[in-house]
């Protein structure tokens, strides 16, 4: 098996005259989690928005398992949209409203195929204990939960089909902080016991230090770096990396002041 | 987790709690009242010409221009018919017609919104600037236009009004599907491979609907005032029928010595405009997210 498996090669995407991705490559390798990180409008969304066909690419190339996208066949793209799943940020408008929370979790092996309904309520049933839900919740509609809750569901939805590779698209960043932890913890449980292959978009770079390996750092469309993340972090190669890696707060008033006042003289030498 | 002792208050099925809200403690006065005289306006047209005190067609010279009385309580017509009589007679002929306008626009109107909204934007611009082709006739004129064509008689009069209404619906429910299509909830059937089919039927068509269930009820009061418009001008079911505006039309004439001829049935199809109306307007505060707060 290879280990790269999905392969994404110049990338481009415009919408009108704004260039929202430019030449945008990198590689998911299997079994990690690779950070995709960048301010809001470096493209990062568009990129995954490309990657599950929600976005047409302008120009480039994105190949699963060695196939490329817009040539495979029906066969090989059911095989995608089954293999691949993803995980919206927003997880009050990812869930059907109108939808119990058991339809919600069928919908993905309905489309997929070859599941009885036994199989399809047995699969759930497990996940949804697996996962820290009750089973008399499966009647209820998304309106009724929780946002931590919610993307539970949408991860749950997720995993029903075993995909090899899920798409998180932010996952945490419109929750509550108190909630964002468990849902990662979850999220890197699932990984590791399902030996799950993650690209894990965020701005956030705290929450990418702690869930990813790799990163690649996207900025106005276009891979500023890559790199492992323990390397990324203590030794950053781009300024722009830099800079984002100061934006995040430290949890310490005496480090932060500090940190902010060398911020400020560098902000002021480079003036 | 808590959720397990969460209240479902609101937990009810759309009708439901539609009905408790209009009933219970909290729905406005006027929404009851408009409810209520919806259900009993669909009560007479039903059954409206089973229950006439009088004969609503026998010509009796001998009772005619009678005002309003304990015989007739709403006065007779210049050839001694039972207004009151023909007010019901001619109920299924107003309301039920109405209705089944509405009914028919609006099932040609969304299937037709359906196939545009999810066809590529090529065929879709085509689609809907041949509905606002029909849209841009005034749906008088296409109404009139049309009975002329196919001859004057209440199915006529319903292909041609529902004619002019399925373009407004096919409009206004393409316009929110394509809204509705592009929420992430769709979005995520559609990154999990859903049919487009199942797209439609499962997760853009139930989700757009509360807005054309508004747009219906509230079509049903234009369409009353436009079909009586329609028969007041002779183009509606031939005589004797008793159609509203017809009788409104026969009234015209002893309009200063006989009032009652006219007046009642003016009456009857404002009353239901008004009703229809009001019960549009009352479901789309049900549904309106702002001032939904259990739902």
């Amino acid at each position: 098996m290879s280990s790269q498996l999905i392969e994404v090669s110049g990338l481009t995407k415009r919408f009108g005259a704004m260039l929202a991705l430019n030449d945008v490559s990198f590689e998911l390798r299997a079994g990690e989690v690779l950070g995709l990180v960048g301010e809001s409008g470096s493209g990062k969304s568009t990129a995954i928005r490309c990657m599950v066909g929600l976005e047409k690419p302008s120009g480039g190339r994105i190949a699963y398992d060695g196939v490329d996208l817009s040539a495979a066949t029906r066969e090989q793209m059911r095989r995608y949209r089954r293999d691949v799943q993803m995980i919206f940020q927003d997880p009050y408008s990812s869930l059907d409203p109108r939808m119990t929370v058991m339809q919600i979790l069928e919908e993905p092996m309905l489309v997929a195929g070859g599941y009885t309904a036994a199989a399809r309520r047995e699969r759930v049933l497990y996940l949804i204990h697996r996962l820290g839900l009750h089973q008399e919740h499966l009647s209820r509609y998304p309106r009724h939960f929780s946002g931590g809750q919610r993307q539970r569901i949408a991860i749950i939805r997720a995993l029903t089909v075993e995909p090899r590779v899920l798409l998180c698209d932010e996952p945490v960043s419109a929750l509550d902080v108190s909630v964002q932890a468990q849902v990662l913890n979850l999220l890197k449980d699932m990984q590791k016991e399902l030996g799950l292959t993650i690209l894990f978009v965020a701005h956030d770079l705290a929450v990418v230090k702690y869930l990813c390996t790799r990163i690649v750092v996207l900025r106005r469309g276009v891979v500023e770096e890559t790199g492992d993340v323990a390397q990324v972090y203590s030794a950053p190669k781009a300024a722009y990396t830099r800079e984002l890696l100061d934006a995040v707060a430290v949890p310490d008033p005496q480090v932060e002041r500090e940190r902010r006042a060398a911020r400020l003289t560098r902000l002021a030498a480079a003036r | 987790m808590s959720v397990e002792k969460m209240p479902l208050r609101g937990d009810m099925s759309g009708f439901a709690a539609a009905w408790r809200k209009l009933f219970g403690f909290g729905g406005p006065v006027v929404d009851r009242i408009a409810v209520a005289l919806v259900c009993l306006l669909l009560l007479v047209s039903i059954f409206g010409p089973w229950l006439t005190p009088h004969d609503p067609y026998t010509i009796n010279p001998l009772a005619g221009l009678e005002p309003p009385g304990a015989a007739y309580w709403l006065g007779t017509d210049d050839v001694g018919r039972d207004v009151f009589s023909r007010l019901l007679a001619g109920a299924p002929l107003t309301i039920l017609a109405a209705a089944s306008v509405v009914v028919l626009a609006t099932v040609i109107g969304v299937f037709v919104a359906s196939i545009a909204a999810l066809s590529p934007r090529w065929l879709d611009d085509i689609i809907m600037r041949i509905t606002e082709i029909f849209l841009s006739i005034p749906s008088l004129v296409l109404a009139l236009g049309l009975t002329a064509v196919l001859g004057s008689s209440l199915t006529s009069i319903i292909i041609a009004m529902v004619a002019a209404l399925w373009p407004g619906t096919a409009r206004v429910t393409r316009n929110i599907l394509r809204e509705t299509m592009t929420s992430a909830y769709v979005e995520a059937a559609q990154v999990m491979g859903v049919s487009r089919m199942r797209l439609m039927l499962r997760h853009a068509l139930p989700n757009s609907m509360d807005a054309v269930y508004v747009l219906a009820s509230m079509e049903v009061s234009g369409c009353i005032v436009m079909m009586a418009g329609l028969s007041f001008l002779g183009v509606g079911a031939p005589p004797p029928s008793a159609d509203w505006g017809s009788m409104i039309a026969q009234g015209q004439e002893f309009i200063t010595t006989a009032w009652w001829i006219s007046l009642f049935p003016g009456l009857a199809i404002t009353i239901a405009a008004v009703a229809f109306g009001l019960v549009g307007d009352a479901i789309r505060r049900l549904n309106d997210p702002t001032l939904r707060a259990s739902r």
